[in-house]
């Protein structure tokens, strides 16, 4: 008979020993030379690695745990549910007032996420950067141009320029105005009759509609390129200024907003 | 925010009462009511009737404005404020208060948000806003049109600071200085709006106004503060906006006047209860005067325990305005005026006047049923 060997020790012995030689080698890399940028194909593999790892523990623990596999599938609506808000924000590409955002994965996918869960999936993917997980693309916090501090409530792609992460005096404005252009882009293209839901409390905003009228395209697009053409380049110099003094940052704060520490006097010191 | 030995005798006097911050709604329910000894004191020491109320009468009391009106008032503020404050901004641009191109807005909620200490919050909150003064006050050409939840510190004679939230502050780019903003979900019905709404938030626009200045002040930045301020209600109908220009002069001039008797309120209020006693128990609350009416019901938490009160001691403003008017005035109470209706012998000329008047109006009811 075969001795049994506990697979999870021995899985867990092999990663405390990579993660140790790890450690050892980080502590002697002084140079950057060291640390080339080839090994971000070695990371990228050890991250799937470890990944396969947990998916194959999960799925051996719902065949083993009654009960788990229910969890196991809220956690994956949960991943549906971000995958899906990426895919909306990547449609929209631009950050948009979470109301819209919300909106447009119910025209996209006939999917229900409220404003309110968009802070604790952007919450995950930073917990999640932090403790060295990156995804290809982030939910991410826009960037307030004043101290480069996450603004509430905003959520933007980590892929996206740092110009059009941040937020000025006239950027939701601008942003606004870029959403609606972009959706009428969207209805003349694809004649879904669904996107009125998300143009028109939009264009109310700006008056260009009001609750009952009917919608008339050309022209709620033309009073939006007009509107957005008189702050157009203003918006875009205090993204740029911003954007400058952002790209100063490390990686983490470009993604995820400067920390700040205030003095008695409320200034940022 | 306390600083300075001077604050530590308003806290002595709070005792273990909880304490509530001395802001705009809290400074326009001393306007309401000015004459009343209870209430000035319990605000000015930093809490308020309500928290009063539940420390020390009665535990199980909850003071929450209705539900309904939160929501309501929230969902009108956040979609006023959506999309670089659209809504808002479309408001005030057809009102005439700003021009078409005046669309820059700056929103200090947000810009403070991510910090979680609300001490740090409000300090940030506070230097932003220093810093928008600062930049309009000089006529920087970037300051912005539109200041959503500015933070404007009062500095308190006592040392303390009270800061005031207004819910907007607006300029176009050619006047010299932020008007104060109040926005309502309450209906503009033209001159049929409820003026009871309007002059609680010209009351509100008031102590607005009067941080402004006193801020101002502080900060020595001399600007004159307009004194009509952007009042934005609901249209009837949705959840658009319409905005109109209120006078607040003689809100301001009231809110300023209540910052200033300040420390003599404190000063007579440690006559009142002895030097080194607390605020926090029912003798002490109950030895202040108060100024019983029936308006009180609408603002006070303490209305029960004052018209209760009132009722023991006879106090004709139980029975309504009019009645206190007609009664009061001989300086007579409940007691002595059902003595006088049942024939008493009046012992002044004020108590004969009332006692004529009494019958006249006791002969016409009978007439009448």
């Amino acid at each position: 008979m075969l001795p049994v060997v506990p697979v999870s020790k021995n899985l867990a012995t092999k990663i405390f020993e990579s993660a140790h030689a790890l450690r050892r080698d980080l502590e002697a890399a002084e140079r950057a030379e060291e640390l080339p940028d080839y090994l971000d194909a070695a990371i990228q593999e050890a991250r799937a690695a470890i990944d396969a790892v947990e998916r194959r523990r999960s799925e051996l623990r719902a065949e083993r745990v009654p009960g788990f596999a229910a969890s196991d599938s809220i956690e994956r609506q949960t991943i549906q549910k971000r995958e899906r808000l990426v895919e909306a924000l990547a449609l929209l590409d631009g950050p948009a007032a979470p109301s819209t955002v919300s909106r447009t994965v119910m025209v996209l996918f006939r999917m229900e996420i409220s404003p309110s869960q968009f802070a604790s999936m952007r919450k995950s993917d930073e917990r999640a950067y932090m403790r060295g997980r990156r995804r290809r693309v982030m939910l991410t916090p826009a960037l307030s141009a004043v101290d480069l501090a996450p603004r509430p409530r905003s959520i933007t792609l980590s892929d996206w320029p740092l110009e059009r992460r941040v937020i000025g005096q006239v950027s939701e404005r601008a942003d606004g105005l870029r959403t609606i252009i972009r959706i009428v882009g969207l209805m003349k293209k694809e004649e879904n009759p669904a996107w009125i839901d998300v143009l028109r409390p939009l264009a109310q905003d700006y008056r260009y509609l009001d609750g009952t009228s009917a919608v008339d395209l050309d022209c709620v697009l033309e009073a939006a390129r007009n509107d957005l053409a008189k702050i157009e380049f203003q918006d875009m110099e205090e993204r740029r200024e911003a954007a400058a003094r952002a790209a100063k940052l490390p990686e983490s704060r470009r993604l995820f907003g400067a920390m700040t520490a205030i003095n008695t006097a409320g200034e940022i010191v | 925010m306390k600083t300075g030995s001077d604050a530590i005798t308003a806290a002595q006097i709070r005792g273990t009462l909880p304490a509530a911050s001395l802001d705009a709604r809290a400074i326009t329910r001393l306007a309401k009511n000015p004459g009343c000894q209870r209430l000035a004191a319990i605000t000015q020491i930093g809490s308020s009737p309500g928290k009063a109320m539940q420390h020390v009468f009665a535990e199980n009391y909850r003071e929450e404005q209705s539900r309904f009106a939160l929501a309501k008032g929230r969902v009108f503020e956040r979609v006023q404020c959506e999309n670089g404050a659209a809504r808002l901004l479309a408001s005030l641009s057809a009102a005439g208060i700003l021009g078409t191109n005046d669309v820059s807005v700056r929103d200090i909620n947000a810009e403070t948000e991510y910090l979680k200490a609300p001490v740090a919050k409000q300090k940030r909150a506070i230097a932003l806003t220093d810093q928008i003064l600062r930049q309009k006050a000089t006529g920087d050409p970037a300051a912005p049109a539109v200041v959503l939840q500015a933070a404007l510190a009062i500095p308190l004679s006592s040392g303390e600071v009270a800061c005031v939230r207004p819910d907007v502050l607006v300029a176009r780019p050619d006047e010299e200085m932020f008007r104060p903003g109040e926005l309502k979900s309450y209906a503009y019905l033209h001159h049929l709006t409820d003026q009871k709404d309007v002059a609680q938030a010209a009351g509100q626009m008031g102590v607005y106004g009067m941080a402004l200045e006193r801020r101002l002040a502080y900060l020595d930045l001399t600007r004159p503060v307009p004194h009509e301020g952007a009042l934005v209600l609901v249209k009837p109908g949705g959840l658009q906006s319409v905005a109109q220009l209120q006078n607040i002069s003689r809100d301001i001039s009231t809110a300023h006047r209540i910052i200033e008797v300040r420390p003599r309120t404190l000063a007579e209020l440690v006559a009142t209860i002895g030097t080194g006693a607390t605020l926090d128990t029912k003798a002490a609350i109950m030895s202040l005067s108060p100024c019983y009416s029936g308006k009180c019901r609408s603002f006070c938490a303490l209305h029960d325990i004052c018209r209760a009160e009132a009722a023991q001691h006879g106090n004709p403003a139980i029975l309504g305005d009019e009645a206190e008017a007609l009664l009061a005035a001989a300086g007579t109470n409940l007691m002595r005026v059902a003595e006088l209706i049942h024939g008493a012998a009046p012992t002044s000329a004020n108590e004969e006047l009332l006692q004529r008047r009494l019958q006249t109006l006791e002969l016409e009811w009978r007439q009448a049923s």
